[in-house]
């Protein structure tokens, strides 16, 4: 389903009652399950009737995180788990009624659970107090195990995002800025990484660029149904391959920007590699490059030697 | 904010938050303590969400307003100072500064929106009673609840409110201590109510004073001098708790002398080890025998004159749990009622006190 209907789901099952002690969303995209997450909290834990109204103290609370009863755990590691000493931790806590909602509400951002967490998990499933209720944003529903599934009520979220204009604009012009890199003038494309790297709205011009490559993939590989709205023409001379080695590139890269690593070099890295990808039968001693240029390449091929 | 307070007054106030600060809190305003100045008036605001605890300290107040210090630096700090009027005043990049003669401190805030606010109370039923008489119930019951039990209610003790009693049990599914006292009230309910509230209050608690109590659906207050201790309820169902108890035909009564039995336990026990822990209790008329025989470890034999004119029987318990609930006691003799050796047994005081605690026997090797 689309984001905009499961609120409109979960809203309607609040105003009946009927609300489940556990829900799964999975699927989609992410920024999607964790803005619903939020809304499902506010709706929940909203004074007024028509909620969520978020002016009140309880949808304030839980928009800066601070509402003493709804709690966001995030797994750590690669593969986001949460520990087993933590999930007991809040298999005892729950049982506390809530500090001044009407519900508590814990919601786990994980992606995996390993055998004793499973478990654990299991038991704070089996008989919550009726005042809680467990929220499990997940990439996917195959992770868990069978019998935690079947405790929650799954959500799937569509992964059909809708770009704003501003979003789809920024897009045509990423696009457009990685077409016209051209090893001739490796200047300008350090002049792209530098205005990337500064611009304000970085990980989402990755989104954004990470979106295209995927729609061309699915494009290639008939499978124009799961498409978000691009404009892919021009693009039909990359194979499979080569898109897959660009986007695990952007990636990569994207990573980088949790890392505090220097981003402008990162983004270089990864405009070069895309420009090797792309344009593999250019070599660079059959082309005809000034001497300054000449001694450009050799700069940048002696940073990034290896 | 700006403020001048007796070191002592602060002292005191911050002593009474120890309990409610978290160390590894879920959100970071739980390690904070919230001062607010009203009137002549500091009050003193501490949360981990489980356990809430509020005191009004008297300070002079220049500027009324509130804010956020960090709870166990700040109360080091106050600890540390000289005794003297302290100032403490917000500076204009929200810092706190406390100051006191020649000595200066500055300490980073936190807005004070992040702070939980304070659950809504006062609207539910109200209910006083003696502290001390809260404060004996307490503390013959509090040692049998579990700590790590993985069920929810058994790291609570019931608080049952009767027509015209309070009911107090704790149990850890292996001994249950029950304590009824005569009280009118306008409530009938049951709470379960958490450790961390119970050991609060058992610090806090006087004597003669009375303290008050409120019950909400998720809370219960209780107020003391200028102390609210707010608790969250624990959610669940207490196990029924009366059929557990030995029924009074056919139990033989023996009476001993509490204080010998703690020794004679206490001696014996010295030779139990992991395999062998359980103590053995023998009954025959005008004496009762404490022994244990551990094979690895050795044996040991102690008689203790005692009151009984039944057949002779014997029974095993853990010396943990019998020694816990003597030294809770404080009556000369105690009674322990048993029926058979498989079967629970009963441990009361000498007294008039309706108190029964349960325990479970070990299987006699």
């Amino acid at each position: 389903m689309e984001k905009e209907r499961i609120e409109r789901y979960l809203k309607n099952s609040i105003a009946r009652g009927r609300l489940n002690s556990a829900y799964l969303f999975f699927a989609g995209i992410l920024q999607d399950k964790e803005k619903t997450a939020l809304n499902f909290a506010k709706a929940i834990e909203c004074e007024k009737e028509d909620f969520p109204c978020n002016t009140c103290e309880n949808c304030l609370k839980i928009e800066s995180f601070t509402h003493p009863d709804v709690k966001w755990l995030k797994g750590e590691g690669a593969v986001s788990s949460l520990a087993v000493e933590e999930i007991r931790e809040i298999g005892k806590e729950m049982y506390f009624k809530p500090y001044r909602g009407k519900k508590k509400i814990y919601i786990f951002e994980i992606e995996r659970l390993n055998e004793e967490s499973s478990n654990a998990f299991l038991k704070t499933l089996e008989e919550p107090p009726e005042h809680t209720i467990l929220l499990l944003i997940a990439k996917s529903d195959k992770e868990f195990l069978p019998t935690i599934v079947s405790r929650c009520q799954k959500i799937m979220f569509s992964s059909k995002k809708v770009f704003t204009e501003e979003e789809k604009e920024l897009q045509k012009k990423l696009i457009k800025t990685v077409d016209s890199l051209s090893l001739e003038s490796p200047a300008h494309l350090f002049d792209i990484a530098e205005e990337i790297s500064k611009s304000d709205s970085l990980p989402l011009s990755f989104d954004l660029l990470l979106y295209f490559y995927r729609d061309l993939l699915l494009l290639k590989n008939r499978a124009k149904d799961f498409l978000i709205n691009s404009d892919l023409s021009n693009h039909s001379k990359l194979n499979s391959s080569q898109i897959i080695r660009i986007i695990k590139n952007i990636a990569n890269t994207k990573g980088d920007l949790h890392r505090s690593a220097n981003l402008k070099l990162s983004i270089e890295l990864m405009l070069m590699n895309i420009l090797d990808i792309t344009r593999p039968q250019l070599q660079p001693q059959r082309l005809k490059v000034s001497k300054s240029t000449k001694k450009d390449i050799k700069i940048w091929t002696q940073i990034y030697a290896d | 904010m700006e403020i001048s307070v007796e070191k002592k007054d602060l002292a005191n106030g911050l002593q009474k938050m120890v309990g409610a600060i978290n160390l590894k809190p879920s959100l970071p305003a739980l390690s904070f303590i919230l001062l607010e100045a009203e009137g002549e008036k500091l009050f003193l605001t501490a949360t981990d969400l489980e356990l809430t605890i509020k005191t009004i300290i008297p300070c002079r107040v220049k500027g009324k307003g509130k804010l956020l210090v960090p709870g166990r630096r700040f109360t080091n700090i106050i600890k540390e100072l000289p005794e003297a009027e302290i100032e403490i005043t917000e500076d204009k990049t929200k810092k706190t500064c406390i100051a006191v003669n020649n000595i200066f401190f500055t300490l980073p805030g936190l807005k004070t929106e992040e702070f939980p606010t304070l659950p809504k109370i006062g609207k539910g039923t109200s209910l006083k009673m003696k502290e001390g008489a809260l404060k004996i119930m307490l503390k013959r019951t509090r040692f049998s609840i579990a700590y790590d039990e993985t069920k929810a209610f058994l790291r609570g003790l019931l608080f049952s409110f009767k027509k015209d009693s309070l009911i107090l049990v704790g149990t850890d599914t292996r001994r249950l201590a029950y304590i009824r006292k005569s009280f009118p009230s306008p409530v009938e309910r049951d709470l379960i109510l958490p450790i961390k509230l119970i050991d609060e209050l058992e610090q806090c608690l006087g004597q003669e004073e009375e303290v008050e109590v409120a019950i909400n659906p998720n809370q219960i207050t209780f107020k003391t001098g200028d102390t609210l201790i707010i608790s969250q309820i624990i959610e669940g169902q207490f196990p029924s708790y009366e059929t557990v108890f030995p029924p009074e035909e056919g139990l033989k009564k023996i009476k001993v002398k509490r204080l010998g039995l703690i020794d004679a336990v206490r001696r014996v026990s010295l030779l139990a080890s992991e395999r062998y822990n359980s103590l053995r209790f023998d009954f025959a008329p005008k004496k009762m025998t404490v022994s244990i025989n551990s094979p690895e470890v050795g044996e040991a034999r102690e008689q203790i004159p005692a009151e009984y004119s039944g057949e002779t029987t014997a029974i095993s318990f853990n010396p943990v749990y019998v020694l816990d609930v003597l030294k809770n006691l404080e009556t000369e003799n105690i009674i322990i009622g048993i029926t058979d050796p498989l079967k629970p047994a009963l441990i009361q005081p000498d007294s008039q006190e309706e108190y029964k605690y349960v325990l479970m026997p070990v299987k006699i090797e």
